[in-house]
């Protein structure tokens, strides 16, 4: 293999790298793929891009699949447990509060749901987040459509922030009855 | 069909991407093997040279399937052959498709076969 021929391949496979990466596909499979392109080039002796193409349309059509960045199921569903949980504990402990319960115990659990609940809140905006900014990188750089993240990315960060302005609504209209 | 069919008819790419799956995996009916022999054997078959953007995809939604399992072995010299292994779904699939596409060409013979006397 002349050092031409060697730079040509090393290119094309750079950019095949690149475009898995930017699919978020898991390492072993990347290195498998690399390793499966290699083979064939050393067998046939074929130029890469006669071979495969471009190397973003050969990378789209092995459809590998990918791993999640982001929030996982189970990332996603903790912080929605521990949003309902504070939510009601802050609802509950605040409402006494203001009515003249202000029992160590009351204040103590008040604190506790407010702060565990903008923890989660915050919490489930960066995991919706970084998947928004995920499908955008991949849009931009690798065609793959972003799809429902598009689409929906406004409405997916201000769900989160719900349960805090019903929190607010609910302590505002504690004071207010107090 | 032989090879020397094959080069000097380009089939049409509709009719290939039809054919070529059930076709890849008669490549591995009688033992497992890797990607260029498996371009090799197709092109003695008489389907054309199969560039390897071609057939790496379709092999790897077939590992996907579970029709086929992937196996890496040392090779002489580079990098080492991925080979490629019928599975027991992969072969009945087989079977199965190449009855039904048996039937189906029987089918696409017939209707394409001129008679005398009609139109139709």
């Amino acid at each position: 293999m002349t050092e031409t021929t060697q730079h040509v391949h090393q290119v094309w496979i750079g950019e095949f790298t690149n475009e898995l990466q930017l699919r978020h596909v898991d390492d072993q499979q990347i290195k498998d793929a690399v390793l499966s392109v290699r083979e064939h080039l050393a067998d046939s002796g074929d130029d890469p891009r006669t071979a495969f193409g471009h190397a973003r349309d050969y990378a789209a059509s092995l459809s590998l699949p990918t791993r999640d960045e982001g929030f996982s199921r189970a990332g996603l569903l903790t912080a929605i447990i521990l949003a309902v949980a504070s939510f009601l504990t802050f609802g509950i402990t605040v409402t006494r509060w203001v009515g003249g319960d202000d029992t160590l115990a009351v204040i103590f659990w008040t604190i506790v749901g407010a702060t565990v609940l903008l923890a989660a809140s915050v919490w489930l905006t960066v995991g919706i987040a970084r998947h928004v900014v995920d499908a955008a990188i991949r849009e931009r750089f690798s065609g793959t459509e972003a799809g429902k993240w598009s689409r929906w990315a406004p409405l997916a960060i201000a769900i989160p922030w719900t349960f805090p302005i019903f929190a607010a609504i609910v302590f505002t209209a504690s004071v207010l009855r107090g | 069909m032989s090879r020397e069919y094959a080069e000097a008819t380009e089939w049409p790419s509709d009719w290939l991407r039809a054919a070529l799956g059930l076709a890849a995996l008669r490549t591995l009916e009688n033992g497992p093997s890797y990607g260029y022999a498996i371009i090799a054997k197709l092109a003695d078959a008489g389907f054309g040279t199969i560039k390897g953007g071609t057939l790496y995809p379709l092999l790897s939604r077939f590992e996907q399937a579970s029709l086929i399992s992937t196996e890496w072995r040392p090779g002489k010299a580079g990098p080492g052959r991925k080979y490629f292994t019928l599975t027991d779904t992969g072969r009945s699939i087989l079977d199965h498709q190449r009855r039904d596409w048996a039937n189906f060409s029987h089918v696409v013979t017939e209707h394409l076969t001129p008679r005398k006397g009609t139109q139709s």
